[in-house]
């Protein structure tokens, strides 16, 4: 058995090495490229959204590798996003590609989760697949808070190109660190190598969120690494979701850390007052939080024809209105050209730099 | 006498029946806009964001239009109707979206339904806190819902007979319903579409009429049986979990095992989420048994398109009867 998973974020990062401690043999898709994305396209329904697109890419690629399972999560909406699972494994089938594709049938619950690794794995034990899931979110949290460093250290660093230079390390270090023991030694090394850079003193650079769907907020090939960029050019980035808060929403690991979506539904009260699908709350609320909170501006990110994104982009027109923030709606589709998004940024950024020197 | 008004869009297409005589047995006057125009989709357009769907565009132009005239709108937030399943995102995020882009509103009822977490009772609950606005007479409410019940089953049964959405609303008024038309040998076409595409008159006048000017009988998803529609629902691998979704796919998968009806034609509305995947569904599941037409409309509505592309259709359906 060949296991798949299009990409998601880092999440490959998180699942990889545990999996392959437990002797599960997984195919990497490749990375995103534009072949993916013109597979995905060429035989997804023309208004689905795009990382339906990709992943169907992804999926293709990967059975061409000679992968026979996949793994999509599924879920019960009303995003369309819970739907994937059938309408892709419908199109693969029809193009006459064998493999068995796994879905969750509600993968809030955790109980459900474990059903569905017991399921594509055979006959392992539930305590085992209680081990296994765990230790993933534990790497997840762990990868989202070096990630977190990275761009809170980034636009703050003297010597150029420093801070990528660590972040490389500290994901191949984690990556080969298979006990829970070494990981935890790991991260502890990686915290020091934070701590012992140099920072600029007294420059506080400036701050934008970006806030949106969770695909296209984390995933590099939605995104177009904007992140990065945007980093690089001294700015500190903030983003409303992570898989890492995600997961902790629904399973409760971290103990200390708040429920995110309890947070964002009551800063979006006065707005937006019933959670309308995927990520619309998180997008509201948490407009509405960093605008209490000194952000210089948002960047509301979403994939063409997002219905729940569509429902905040809406309401964001008055909260921007309303708290005085910049919000600049950027819409990823297969036509999306880095050049164009560059241009807007650049835009975006010289606005948020004259309002911050008004100031 | 208080004023309730009622913007003719989304649901308006499903509800109106219920709704009118629910308000009308607590005395109060229901007063809906007046129908879809070319006005009312450029003041919706400039309103929003231009990704947003036509429906949506023109129920807020309706709301704009009205909001001068009333006391009260009736902008109801419709999470869930069915224990299984969910409406559109836009729809369950409505109120809220009217609220953060018009200035000038009167006060919204805006409670909201949820089946799916509630149970159907959910819907009877809606209506009694609805009623607790106007009337502290419980029994008088209830009374009220169950009128409006009676009077949406009669509404349902003559949309399943047939009848055009205004003749339905007129009729069911009374409660003798009159008898089943006789088929009259007209070819069938079924057109799979939400209420809110299919009975819109602005939007009717592009498809559904221009069908039945060249002498064929239209049926819509309403002419199916819930049970029908569940039967084909439950064909498919997952349940879907939109109610328009599930009515959409399923009636298609009726339809098509229908010897008498010719082609479907489906409709979708442009950058609709759920259209796409209900699309694929549709084209999955009725492969080789019925001719299909896609057609997309936007708010550049232009007629001569739809009469090339349905004129080609009918055709093709004619063609293919002479050859059996």
């Amino acid at each position: 058995m060949k296991i798949t998973a299009p990409y998601l974020g880092m999440l490959h990062r998180a699942y990889g090495p545990v999996l392959q401690k437990a002797g599960v043999e997984i195919v990497y898709p490749p990375i995103p490229t534009k072949r993916t994305l013109d597979l995905g396209t060429k035989h997804a329904p023309e208004f689905a959204c795009f990382p339906f697109k990709v992943t169907l890419g992804s999926m293709i690629e990967a059975l061409e590798l000679g992968a026979d399972t996949i793994f999509m999560i599924g879920g019960w909406g009303p995003c369309r996003f819970g739907y994937y699972d059938v309408i892709q494994e419908q199109i693969l089938k029809d193009l006459g590609y064998q493999f068995i594709m796994g879905s969750a049938n509600n993968p809030d619950a955790l109980r459900d989760m474990i059903d569905l690794m017991q399921r594509i794995s055979g006959s392992r034990s539930k305590l085992s697949l209680y081990k296994i899931f765990f230790s993933i979110l534990i790497r997840l949290s762990l990868h989202d808070w070096v990630l977190k460093k990275y761009f809170w250290y980034k636009p703050r660093e003297t010597v150029s190109g420093e801070t990528d230079r660590i972040l490389e390390k500290a994901l191949d270090l984690m990556e080969n660190s298979v006990s829970l023991l070494q990981l935890l030694k790991s991260v502890s090394r990686v915290f020091l190598w934070f701590r012992r850079m140099e920072t600029k003193d007294g420059v506080q650079p400036l701050r934008v969120a970006m806030v949106g769907e969770l695909f296209t907020v984390l995933d590099p090939s939605a995104n177009m690494e904007i992140d990065r960029w945007l980093a690089r050019r001294g700015i500190e980035v903030l983003k409303s979701v992570w898989l890492s808060d995600y997961a902790n929403d629904r399973f409760r690991f971290k103990p200390f850390r708040r429920n995110q979506f309890k947070l964002s539904s009551k800063h979006a009260q006065p707005y937006l007052r019933f959670h309308s699908g995927g990520e619309s709350i998180e997008s509201v609320g948490k407009t509405v939080f960093y605008a209490k909170n000194g952000v210089d501006g948002v960047i509301h990110i979403f994939p063409f024809t997002c219905m729940p994104e569509l429902v905040a982009q809406t309401i964001l027109t008055k909260v921007q209105k309303d708290l005085d923030i910049p919000v600049l709606t950027l819409i990823i589709d297969e036509h999306t050209a880095v050049g164009g998004v560059e241009t807007r940024l650049e835009a975006f950024i010289d606005l948020l730099e004259r309002r911050r020197r008004r100031r | 006498m208080t004023r309730v008004g009622v913007p003719r869009g989304l649901l308006f297409y499903r509800y109106f029946p219920l709704w009118e005589t629910f308000f009308e047995a607590l005395d109060i006057e229901v007063v809906p806009s007046s129908p879809t125009t070319e006005e009312t989709i450029r003041r919706g357009s400039k309103l929003l964001p231009s990704d947003l769907c036509l429906p949506v565009k023109i129920h807020f132009g309706h709301v704009e239009s009205l909001k001068h005239k009333v006391d009260w709108l009736f902008i109801p937030r419709y999470i869930s109707v069915d224990p299984d399943a969910y409406m559109c995102p836009k729809l369950i995020g409505l109120p809220d979206m009217v609220l953060c882009t018009i200035d000038a509103l009167p006060p919204l009822i805006d409670r909201l339904i949820h089946c799916k977490a509630q149970g159907m009772g959910a819907e009877k609950v809606f209506y009694l806190e609805v009623g607790k606005i106007f009337s502290k007479d419980r029994k008088k409410v209830e009374r009220a819902y169950e009128r409006g019940m009676e009077r949406q089953s009669r509404f349902r049964s003559l949309l399943q007979m047939g009848l055009p959405f205004e003749q339905a609303v007129a009729l069911s008024r009374s409660t003798n319903l009159p008898e089943r038309p006789k088929e009259d040998g007209r070819v069938k076409l079924a057109i799979i579409g939400r209420p809110y595409y299919v009975h819109d008159p602005f939007l009717r006048r592009l498809v559904v009429e221009q069908v039945e000017a060249r002498g064929y009988q239209v049926l819509t998803t309403e002419a199916l049986s819930t049970e029908k529609i569940e039967k084909g629902v439950d064909q498919l691998k997952k349940r879907i979990y939109w109610s328009f979704g599930k009515e959409m796919v399923g009636s298609a998968m009726g339809f098509a095992e229908d010897e008498s009806i010719r082609g479907l034609v489906n409709l979708a509305s442009f950058g609709c989420g759920q259209d796409s995947f209900n699309f694929e569904l549709v084209q999955h599941y009725t492969k080789g048994k019925i001719p299909i037409l896609s057609l997309i409309f936007d708010e550049h509505l232009s007629l001569g398109g739809f009469i090339t592309r349905i004129e080609a259709f009918l055709e093709m359906i004619a063609r293919r009867k002479n050859r059996r």
